[in-house]
This record gives C-alpha cells, structure tokens and sequence, in this order.
C-alpha cells in the first residue's frame, strides 16, 4: 500500500502485469490541455449574438395553489423580450413519470416546494431579466407543508397529490396519502432466525438530504429558429436525454432539437434530467433570439435534486461465531415533492453486503414538500449501508471478532441469492475485504487517542445503450466519436481501449464527445456506465475495423483474407511473403482499395457488473468542540479492470470524500415555514482541502466476465462506506455511537456531553 | 444606462472595457474580454472557481465590481502558460490526473501559484491550507494536493 | 422454458405462488404467458415499471427477445437507475 507518496495507488493494475499495452496505462487526458488553460467551454461560457438572458421566478413557499400569475408589469420594463408561465407549456397528464418531469421544469396550478419554477423572462441583459421576473405578481393561497418523513406519513398529514395511493398495500388504500410506494423482499423466516441468534441488536437510523454540490450550476443556451428547430448547447450527464426530456416537456418532436454537449463540470447523478432547457426554448421561440439561462448556486440547491434523507429501523441476529443470522429492516426515504423509488433501492442495497438465510426488508417512498429527489452517485445506498454496516460493527464488538474477518465470513459469493432474489454474478467484495484486511492501513497500530472504522458497499452498476463511431483517418490516426459527456475523464478511456484494439498509440487517437446529430443515441452517463458500455461499442466498432483492415492488406497483396492477421496495429501476411503493412500504410492508400474507413456500433451493453467497496479510516475526536478530524481513510474497489488507473482512483477518492462529506457535515436546513436555510456554499459546507488526509486507493480487479476488458465500473460504490466508517470511527475512539448525521461538531458534543451524564 | 470606461492590465496586455457600475469583475473578464477560464461556481465567494491574482493578491473575482479593476494588473488561469510551454502547475495538474470535470481547474491553478509566489516550499499542510478556498467535488483534492507539491520542486529545480 | 420467481409484492397477484415454471423461448413470450395465466399481475408489473427481468441474476433493461433456457431463473424487476 502506499502512504502519501505518489503514485496513490497500487492495486493489481497499473503495473503492466495485464499483460495490456495501452489499457491499464496513465496518459494525459486528451481534453485535459484545454481544461488546465481555461480554454474549455462550459455550459455558461457560451455568448451568441443577440443573445437574451433568462431569468427564472421561484415559490418562496413550500406548498401553495397558484390562483393567478399577473405579467403585465413585467412584459412593460425595460429589455424584457418574452415571459412565460406554466400556462404556455402543454398541460401535462394526471400523474406518472412525465408528469413529474413537467411540473418539475415549470409548475402549474400548485406549487410543491420552495423553490419551485412559476414564471420565467428573457431580457436584453441579466439586471433586466432579474428585475422583470421579480415584478411579476403570483397570488399565492398557501397550503399548509409537510418537510419530513415523520410528517408526512402521519395520518393527519396535509397530502401533496390527491390522486396519489400507495401502491404495494393490499388492499389497495382508498384514500391518498403522502406515501407512494411500499416495496417488500423477503426470504426465509426472520422470526426463527431471531430465535436462532445468540445476540440481537435493534436500533433506529437517520440521515438528512444532501446535494450533489457540483461547482458548475444548471446552465444552457437555447437558440429557436423560425421553421421551429432548437439547438440547445448544454451540460448534462447525456445530451440525448435532454434532448428527449425537452421534447416531452414541450410536446415537441425529438427531431426538432440539435443538443451539443458543453463541457460538464460535475454532475454525480445531479445532472441525469433537466430543469431550464425547456424555458430557455419556449422563451427563445417566443423572443426570436437566443436564450442563455444559468441557475444562481441559490437556485441549486432550492430547486434542483438533492438525494435523499431517510430513516432506517434495522434489527440483525447473529451467533456467538459471528454468523449472521437474519435481518430485519424498515426504511423511509424522502422522495421530495414527487413520486421516486428512493426507498426502493434501498432495500434492494441494504444488507447486499451479507449472506442470510432470513431477511425481511420493507421501504415506503415518501413524497413532500421539498425538490424532487435526483440520482446521487449509488442513490439510496449510503443510508441503508450506514445503518446496516453500524450494526454489524456493534456485532462484530459483541462476538469478540475483527469486524474485517467477521464481514468476509458473512460475504456473499458467485450462485449465492441477492437480497432483491436474483443470484450474485461474479463479484468482488471478499477480494476487497482482504485488500482492507491486508493494506498498511489496517495492519498498522492505532494512534493513541484515536478511533478507526470499517464498512462495506454496494452498487449495481448499469448498462444500457451506447453508440460509437470510429473513423480512421487517411495519416493513420483515428477519431473516436461517442454519445457519452466525458464527466471525469471517459474521453481517455476510450482512446485507451481504442489503442488496444487497433494497436495504435493513445496518442495518435482523438476522442470526441459528438452532438444528438452526429452520433447514434447513447443513454446517460449514470450507473457507473460510460467505460463500462460505452467502451464496449468503442471495441465493437475498433473489431469490426480490424476486419476492414485485414480485406484491405488482403486487396493490397493480392492475396486471401484469412492469410492476413492484424498485430500490434499492422496487418501481417502468415505465409510470410509480404512486408507488414501498418494502419498508416493502409489507410493513406484507401481510396485505391475502397475508400475510407470507418465502423460504427450501436448496442445494449449486457453484463454490468455489480460493484462493492470497503474502507477504513482513523479519526480523532475533539473532546471540547465536538468535531471530527479524519487522519487516515483507504480504500479498496473492484473496478473489474482499470483502463485508466489514475482516472478510477480518482473516481473511488472523490466518492469517498463526498461521502466523508454527508458523514460528517453536509445537511439540507428547513426552516419551519419550508425555506431551505443553507442554500450556499458557506452554510452547505462540503468538504475542503484541509479537512482532509490524502485518500489511500487500493484498486482491486475481479474482471466483468461481460465486458471486453473485464471492466465493471468504478463512479459511484466510493459514496457508500464512508457514513458507516466514519460512525463506526467515531464510536471507537469515543465509545458512544451516535446513529443520526451528520455527525457534525454540534451532534457529536451533544453526544458526548449525554454520554457523560 | 450609463457605463465606465475600465483600464487595466490582463495577462501582461493592456486591455479596456466598458461596464456597469454594479458588475462583477467576473463577468466583464467573461462576458466583455472573452476570458472565460474563471468560473461563476457560487457567486458568493465561497467556491473559488473565479480566483485570479489581483495587484499580487488572490481574490475572488465575483466578490469584485468591474469599475474597481481600473489600473489594476491582473492574472487570470488563461496567464499561466507562455507561447510554448506551460506552467509547471499546468503540466503537474495533466500528469498528475488533478482534474476530472474540470471546472474548478483554473481557480485551482491561479490560487496555487499564487501559495508558490509566495511559499516556493510548502508542506501539505501549507498547501491544503492554502487551497481551502477552492471547491472541488470530484477529485477528494487528493491528486490536487500532490500535483502542487510536484509543481513546487519542479519550479525549485528546473530540469 | 424458465422458471420465474415472484416477489412479495408480485404475489400478491399470482394467488401466494412464488414461483412457476413456464415454456417460451424468449422473454416476450414469456410475458404473453403470465398475463394469461395471472391477468392482474401484468397491470402490476406495468404500474411498478418491472419492465425489466433478472435472468441468472443479470438486470437486463429491455429483454424483450432474450432467450431462455429450461434452466433460465427469471426475476421480474425494475429497471435500476443510477448517479
């Protein structure tokens, strides 16, 4: 393991012994020149001519019928060149998905949340747009809020939908209430696993809303034109999907809009819908001229997604051998203003980490006053593993065992059932484990005065749909066209598999990042996806050139395909009669042998690989203030293979510290008139560079059978330990477990100071 | 609307503008002179996506209204590099995988030179301190940390 | 020919069986047949979105013409969304 010299990483990658010549290896991103010299365009950093700004009106209540919305005032002040309302987009259906998609961008005849969009105006400068916006007058007949899961479950509770009931109760409720959705998995039976535990421990867990807190805000330009086509210049985490979503909100045509991915400057789940393209385009039409709108970081956090808080009740038997016997769990989870399945996906998560013969797992998805919630890096499963991996490190103490040793001894293998009913495929956590068990890091004695904890994660990791396009050019270098916004590096990664396949140096390759129109359709980059899928259409299209290579060296000697073989990116004759033609060779001579060449593959990638973490962190706690230091955290993922090395520790150290973040600090403050009280980076304090020690990465690889290069997906497993790890931390260096976060200086010292008394 | 004539020195180039009384400087470095590698991540001063070096000190320039830029000399991100090389910092940040989206990159990079202006020599410490001004949510700051430490022996010992 | 596993919610809809082995040679066809044999179930699995199927314990997003084996283990699911 390495301490805090560089390289950060060891792992079984990086080292050449894959046996690969360019996977696995460290270049220079290519689009990082443009990102270090200020070059790069963002989505705010585009100007047209003519270009209006958009300005957005916002609830200032939690929840309240719009009985009238007045813009005479603003259509007469000065440079305001278009206004809209809910009133100018389609209505939208009764409920549903697309429902909340469209209430979500403009709200109609009730607002849900502080925050929520009303009105928006387009003006000649932004002091204009602001002012107008601002003097348009919303009658507002207030309604009364609910802003936690407590509330809104209760009986008397005021209920945000009217047709809104819970789905998964027989029979079904005839009136409609607050909770959406209950899911139920189950297996065995939890009573006589209680009855078989020697110990059974049974505590009640919470956690609050945070924001994925990426630095760049929302932002896009909208140009409409007058036959009604869009072009849209946006950061997303997948221009196709704005492009869909736009068109569902509008009730326009997809092919109406032209999306061209900006640069993204952070998204982590944050960024897989959208909130103004919309607007900017309906204001656009009606001006005539561009609209470039950009959310205040005010407007971030009021009314863009945050993932949710939540409450967990776990009750675990075990035996005196630290066999785990049963699980019992109920978990409530925020859904913000709109249905989601927040609570569904942690259940799905909660106890993946173990194997148990009896299980009974309850979630209710919980709608109230408050934005609706959005992805966030392995959405749902921090909260559950938070409070399934506090248990476990209280088993692990009660049993007298190490709580590494008692997790790989209750870890679940290949064949082994998932929690959710499927089987496991190949996975990785015991291998994790060992690493954690084995680094410098655990195997090094404790500080005096400090506390060390671990935990474990989970994440499915998804596949979906990608496309990819490879031209190579008449120089013998190649362009590598994909559907997915490179959000931390992908654009490397894809030159790296690239350059393994045609045999080509990384360098020679160029990746691009290609619009709605020059590129197949590619989903979202979410689920730990892009090098994972859409690598795998990157190969696919790098195959089927070889084989156009081989015809052509085929064509150029005259001679049969099958005698040609592509090696280290030059097509060689087997009899051995001809000189080896390189890429280059072959491609400067294209026109003669059929023209140029080029291969696209579009696919459902197969076989995503689930993921798991484990960690470990030394804390010390100050006994006065209450505050939490961490002084030492590693970390070890199984990223199946590691193309980019350097790019995966990178995603599992950012994981970690956002974690760290919702651990220890990070919190949404309502006041109880529903106004979030934090909407800023100084009261919303994530974590800065000195909170924090250098982030140990261990890179394990169990290679995805599924995948060409073994890769299994690295972005989001890293956010899942750290809230259990850093309870568990600061349970052992204080000896008081405290099961509500964050666990900031306040809490702790309240905690403590119970503790004494 | 009336609007001020602003003198000033960016990048080493003599450079003017006209501006309302109550804008940012960041805008009128973005929006009026093209210079977009300062970033509005919060517009309160407590990102530091917009740092520049302003008269030898870091600022936020969001926190700075345009008119009080006049006779000022300052240094933004898009500074850094010469015509064939760039910064040690740049070329660290590249190398060492110090940026993933990349938005917070130029504040990073214009608030560690100003720490090495200073400080040729600072421990992690000093340089987590230093950069605790700047957000960034991708990276853990770990690789952050470690490129501005290779930076400073780089510039302390030129090949 | 597969052999399909019902969740706790799911059964509640298949008369308490929790799981049922049904002849077809792809996912499509498969569907088409628990909706005969359990008409409210597929109103369910269309009101939860459990538009996806597990098949040996692979979430697969959009199975329509997946092929099954008679030894094939299918879970009806969700699709998972991501961050």
């Amino acid at each position: 393991m390495s301490t805090t010299e560089a390289p950060a990483s060891t792992g079984t990658n990086g080292n050449g012994a894959s046996g690969y010549r360019w996977v696995g290896t460290r270049p220079v991103r290519h689009d990082g020149l443009d990102k270090v010299a200020g070059k790069a365009r963002y989505a705010a950093d585009l100007n047209l001519p003519g270009m209006l700004y958009g300005h957005i009106l916002r609830s200032p209540h939690p929840h309240a019928r719009i009985v009238s919305i007045d813009t005479s005032a603003a259509e007469a002040m000065p440079g305001v060149k278009a206004v809209v309302t809910g009133a100018d987009f389609p209505e939208a259906p009764p409920k549903g998905a697309t429902r909340n998609l469209m209430c979500t961008v403009i709200a109609r005849d009730t607002v849900l949340y502080s925050g929520h969009a009303v009105a928006a105006v387009a003006a000649s400068t932004r002091r204009e747009a602001k002012a107008a916006a601002e003097a348009i007058e919303v009658t507002y007949e207030l309604l009364p809020h609910v802003l936690n899961i407590a509330d809104a479950m209760a009986d008397d509770a005021p209920v945000l939908h009217d047709n809104l009931f819970t789905r998964g109760v027989e029979p079904r409720p005839t009136e409609p209430s607050n909770i959406a959705a209950r899911t139920v998995y189950e297996r065995g039976d939890v009573e006589q696993g209680f009855a078989e535990a020697d110990i059974v421990i049974e505590r009640e867990f919470s956690t609050q809303a945070v924001h994925q807190g990426y630095i760049e805000p929302h932002a896009c330009v909208v140009d409409c034109d007058q036959e009604g086509k869009a072009v849209i210049w946006a950061s997303s985490q997948g221009h196709f999907m704005v492009r869909s979503s736009t068109a569902t909100v509008l009730g326009w045509d997809t092919s109406r809009i032209k999306v061209i991915p900006a640069e993204i400057g952070g998204g982590f789940g944050g960024k897989t819908t959208i909130y103004i393209e919309p607007v900017a385009a309906l204001l656009s039409t009606k001006a005539g001229r561009p609209v470039k709108i950009v959310m205040s970081r005010e407007d971030v956090f009021r009314a863009t997604g945050p993932a949710p808080g939540a409450i967990i009740k776990m009750k675990v038997g075990a035996r005196n051998d630290g066999t785990i016997t049963t699980a019992k769990a109920w978990l409530a989870y925020e859904n913000g203003a709109f249905q989601g399945i927040a609570a569904m996906l942690g259940c799905m998560c909660v106890v993946s980490a173990y194997t148990l013969d009896h299980l009974y797992v309850e979630g209710f998805d919980v709608v109230l006053n408050r934005p609706v919630n959005v992805a966030y890096r392995a959405p749902s499963a921090p909260a559950a593993a938070f409070a399934m991996d506090s248990v476990v490190d209280e088993i692990a103490a009660r049993v007298g065992m190490d709580p590494i040793d008692l997790r790989i001894h209750n870890c679940p293998s290949q064949g082994d059932p998932t929690p959710y009913g499927p089987k496991w495929p190949m996975i990785g956590l015991r291998e994790c484990l060992e690493a954690i068990r084995d680094s410098d890091h655990y195997q090094s004695e404790l500080p005096e005065g400090q506390g060390r904890g671990v935990a474990s994660g989970f994440w499915f990791n998804i596949g979906e749909a990608p496309s990819a396009t490879v031209n190579l050019n008449e120089n013998g270098t190649a362009t590598v066209i994909t559907g997915s916004p490179d959000i931390g590096g992908s654009r490397a990664s894809m030159a790296l598999m690239a350059a393994e396949e045609l045999g080509l140096d990384v360098h020679l390759i160029q990746p691009v990042v290609g619009d709605t129109e020059v590129v197949g359709f590619t989903d979202v980059t979410e689920g730990s996806r892009a090098t994972f899928a859409t690598g795998m259409a990157v190969v696919e299209a790098c195959r089927d050139l070889k084989e156009q290579l081989r015809k052509r060296a085929a064509k150029t000697w005259d001679c049969d395909v099958e005698e040609v073989e592509w090696v280290d990116g030059s097509a060689v004759h087997g009899p051995g009669e001809q000189e080896p033609l390189t890429l280059a060779a072959i491609t400067g001579n294209a026109k003669r042998t059929g023209g140029p060449l080029g291969a696209t593959a579009s696919l459902n990638a197969r076989g995503a690989g689930p993921a798991f973490s484990v960690q470990v962190a030394d804390v010390s706690v100050d006994q006065e203030t209450g505050r939490v230091t961490v002084e030492r955290y590693t970390t070890a993922q199984d990223a199946g293979t590691a193309i980019h090395p350097s790019y995966v520790e990178g995603q599992m150290q950012g994981g970690v510290v956002q974690g760290i973040g919702w651990a220890l600090n990070e919190e949404y403050i309502y006041s109880d008139d529903g106004n979030l009280e934090n909407p800023g980076f100084l009261d919303y304090r994530i974590p800065v560079a000195s909170d924090l020690p250098m982030i140990e990465t261990c890179i394990v690889e169990v290679p995805n059978p599924s995948h060409p290069y073994g890769v299994r997906g690295v972005g989001e497993v890293g956010i899942v330990p750290p809230l259990p790890v850093m309870a568990n931390a600061v349970a052992d260096a204080t000896g008081v477990r405290i099961s509500d976060l964050p666990l900031s200086p306040p809490r702790v010292l309240e905690a403590l100071t119970a503790a004494e008394s | 609307m009336s609007r001020t004539h602003v003198n000033c020195e960016v990048n080493g180039d003599a450079v003017d503008f006209l501006t309302e009384d109550g804008e940012s400087l960041l805008n009128a470095l973005r929006d009026e002179l093209g210079l977009i590698g300062a970033k509005e991540g919060c517009g309160t001063g407590d990102c530091g996506a917009c740092s520049i070096i302003m008269n030898g000190r870091l600022q936020c320039s969001c926190l700075i209204f345009a008119p009080e830029a006049d006779g000022a000399a300052i240094t933004t991100c898009e500074g850094l590099a010469s015509a064939d090389e760039l910064h040690p910092l740049q070329q660290c940040f590249l190398e060492g995988a110090a940026l993933q989206c990349g938005i917070c990159t130029p504040g990073f990079l214009v608030a560690a030179k100003a720490l090495l202006d200073e400080n040729p020599d600072p421990t992690e410490t000093e340089v987590r301190y230093a950069l605790a001004g700047n957000l960034c949510r991708c990276t853990g700051y770990d690789k952050i940390v470690r490129s501005v430490l290779e930076a400073a022996v780089q510039i302390r010992t030129p090949a | 020919m597969a052999v399909v596993h019902f969740s706790t919610d799911q059964r509640q809809h298949t008369g308490g069986t929790s799981e049922v082995t049904i002849d077809a040679a792809n996912v499509r066809e498969l569907v088409r047949q628990l909706a005969e044999r359990y008409p409210s179930l597929n109103a369910h699995l269309v009101e939860t979105s459990s538009t996806a199927v597990a098949i040996d314990g692979e979430i697969i997003p959009d199975p329509w013409l997946e092929a099954l084996t008679p030894t094939s283990e299918v879970h009806l699911v969700r699709p998972l969304a991501g961050g």
